[in-house]
């Protein structure tokens, strides 16, 4: 729940961003592009409100792992809306290395909170569109009651006309209302253009109808009703609606430019004077959303007439100007991006934690990357890394060069029966930063006493041991499968923190954690040591203690899926203990 | 009370009437112009689509044409709008009527005395 809050909020921000973006770009198209251009534009920004479609490493999608993280560092309350825009003017620029699978603060909060918050956002929407609806059908019922078709033959022959002029094959349907006092067009797939009772001139009628027959041509009762869903979903951000404003006022100006365009100077002024004569008298039956009318409002209609009258035609080099500018607002809205959950893993592998809690200045690094196989790493005797493995089967490369020490072992075949481990040799030194991946693979690693850690496990079974007087991080994820973590000296001087964002599995901490909603958190000495483990997915987590494990305390099911699936030998109580060292 | 045909659109239905009760699209237009009316193509589509709705006409597709088929017969629909006429005008009183008739000359003694013996020969 909180994850899909977090991502309507992240659109919201990012919405809103690109928003301001294209109305801070205005003084540079507003009078060179064409109308019908800086009224579709607005599409980019209601489907940047609408779509969680995102790349990896995203503007917004970072700013909100900033916030998590600054709201853990310093406890800043969640209040979202505000706190979020906040951060949005000062952090925009800096460059980006936070890591999406540290734990959110979210995560610490009540899950209540979460939930209550979803379900004000849901009522609100609903009512909101629910709202809009009825409206809309009260407007349309109220129009009903008082139409009476036109029969006259030449009014009827003009409209046609102007549908012929338009290329509109659908039949547009023409009726008097004594109830408005301004044309609208409304229905969606079975227009109907509704006159107010009142004498208009030939040339009049003709005005109206191609401005309306437009606007039916445009499809703009659908982009109007686009922009309500987008309103009623973002409706705690102001934003929304400046976004409705601009479109509604984009949308008679793109009209207009379409109807001139085929107008001499005459005309024009003609068309105009159509335009303030339906300014005068009010609607009856107040509702913009419901229909498009002919005019709506003073302020507005001056800035039409300008329009009108300053209409030019676009030259080539508009017309190049405007496909870049398109094209940059569109990389915009993609670039800004939203709010992930699940495109962390991804970015793991290629950015390397940035700690504060260890200096890794001067200490090597170690990256190891392993699928479909399974390893058991070893202490080296002789200060090289190297592996005891079945070179038909696997590709193991490593690559030792500076103080950048990496190992990636994958199988060469695509249906490995993990028939054999690997024996993986690395020196049992202090570690500066470093990077687990695990794929589809069994690891064993349990002597490590330095280091930033970055682990990455994706359906596979992990045992992970920190050296007594441990000293470093460890930020681990696991999606699906088993991960072990022990502590040889009991968490001393750590902050852990135990997140469970999986379905179905269990984690299994020690007693003296404290337990809120699923997730574990400890601190012990300086907590300075941080190790932040999530659960994802499917699967059992265990953390435990030095003399607290005990693995005869599995559960079942994991042992035998120890046994059938990854040794295919009868499960050992102390099978950890003995069985990787043998040798 | 069955709804009111327009006077345009009776211009239509009398068209088909004059078909046997029923007219493609193409001559209908051919009729229009004959009778010299100029009516563009979607004027013609929008009084038949209404003379649809209010169920005077019924829409049979013949390959991709359109085929218009009047639902009452000119006799019917006479019928229809004689009694809707005289229940709105005279309350239902055809003596009335004919009196109305008779005094402003629509309807000359003699034919009244045609319609006499025509009534009384129906009636034997």
């Amino acid at each position: 729940m909180n994850e899909f809050v977090k991502i309507l909020l992240s659109l919201s921000v990012s919405g809103a961003l690109l928003l301001l973006l294209i109305l801070g770009l205005k003084p540079l198209y507003k009078n060179r592009f064409s109308k019908r251009w800086q009224y579709y534009i607005w599409i980019v920004v209601a489907l940047r409100f609408l779509l969680p479609f995102t790349p990896n490493t995203t503007i917004v999608g970072s700013l909100f792992e900033k916030f998590d993280t600054a709201a853990i560092t310093n406890e800043i309350p969640t209040s979202p809306n505000v706190s979020v825009l906040v951060d949005t003017s000062n952090k925009k620029s800096e460059p980006i290395q936070t890591n999406r699978e540290i734990t959110t603060a979210a995560m610490h909060e009540p899950f209540n909170k979460y939930v209550c918050l979803f379900f004000i956002w849901s009522a609100l929407a609903l009512v909101l569109f629910v709202r809009k609806i009825t409206v809309y059908q009260g407007f349309s019922q109220y129009i009903k009651a008082g139409n009476t078709e036109v029969s006259d033959i030449k009014i009827l022959n003009l409209l046609s006309d102007c549908e012929e002029k338009l290329n509109i094959k659908t039949r547009v349907e023409l009726s008097y209302n004594s109830l408005i006092a301004s044309p609208i067009m409304i229905g969606f797939f079975r227009p109907r253009i509704v006159l107010p009772v009142r004498k208009l001139e030939d040339k009049e009628l003709s005005y109206i109808f191609v401005h309306e027959l437009t606007h039916y041509k445009q499809r703009d009762m659908f982009y109007k009703w686009l922009i309500q869903i987008v309103v009623c979903a973002h409706w705690f951000n102001p934003f929304i609606y400046l976004l409705e404003k601009e479109v509604n006022k984009s949308c008679e100006l793109s009209c207009d430019e379409k109807v001139i365009a085929v107008l001499d100077d005459k005309e024009k002024r003609e068309y105009g004077d159509t335009l303030i004569s339906f300014l005068k008298s009010n609607n009856l039956y107040k509702s913009s959303l419901a229909s498009v009318t002919l005019t709506e409002g003073a302020e507005q209609l001056k800035e039409r007439l300008g329009a009108i009258m300053n209409f030019k035609k676009k030259n080539k080099s508009v017309v190049i100007l405007t496909s870049v500018l398109t094209l940059f607002l569109v990389i915009s809205a993609t670039v800004i991006g939203v709010y992930t959950t699940d495109s962390g893993a991804a970015n793991a592998h290629a950015a390397p934690l940035s700690n504060p809690q260890l200096d890794t200045e001067g200490k090597p690094s170690l990256t190891l990357d392993v699928s479909s196989c399974a390893i058991n790493v070893l202490p080296a005797t002789d200060n090289k890394i190297s592996a005891e493995y079945n070179s038909d089967v696997y590709d193991v490369k490593i690559d030792e060069s500076d103080d950048n020490r990496k190992v990636s072992i994958s199988c060469k075949t695509s249906t490995n029966t993990n028939d054999e481990t690997i024996k993986l040799y690395i020196p049992d030194i202090d570690y500066g930063q470093v990077s687990l991946t695990a794929d589809s693979a069994h690891l064993t690693y349990d002597f490590i006493r330095s280091g930033n850690i970055a682990g990455n496990f994706n359906m596979a079974s992990v045992f992970l041991t920190l050296s007594e007087g441990f000293n470093g991080s460890l930020n681990a994820a696991a999606n699906s499968g088993y991960f072990q973590l022990i502590s040889k000296d009991d968490f001393k001087n750590t902050t852990t923190t135990i997140t469970n964002s999986g379905d179905w599995g269990e984690i299994y901490a020690p007693e003296n954690f404290t337990e809120s909603n699923g997730n574990y958190t400890f601190k012990n000495g300086t907590g300075n040591n941080v190790i932040n483990v999530t659960r994802k997915g499917f699967g059992v987590m265990g953390i435990y203690t030095s003399d607290a494990f005990d693995s005869s305390n599995f559960p079942k099911e994991w042992k035998d899926l120890w046994s059938d699936t990854w040794q295919g030998t009868p499960w050992e109580d102390d099978w950890w203990q003995n069985s990787w060292k043998e040798d | 009370m069955a709804q009111q045909i327009s006077e345009s659109e009776l211009v239509l239905m009398k068209i088909i009437w004059k078909n046997g009760g029923a007219a493609l699209y193409s001559l209908i237009m051919e009729e229009l112009e004959k009778e010299k009316n100029e009516w563009k193509n979607n004027t013609v589509l929008t009084l038949l689509s209404r003379l649809g709705e209010k169920k005077f006409l019924k829409v049979k597709k013949i390959g991709r044409k359109n085929e218009y088929v009047a639902t009452v017969t000119e006799a019917e629909y006479q019928t229809m709008q004689t009694h809707s006429f005289l229940d709105k005008v005279y309350g239902g009183n055809v003596k009335n009527l004919v009196s109305t008739l008779l005094r402003q000359d629509i309807l000359s003694a003699d034919e009244l005395k045609e319609i006499e013996t025509f009534w009384r020969e129906e009636n034997e």
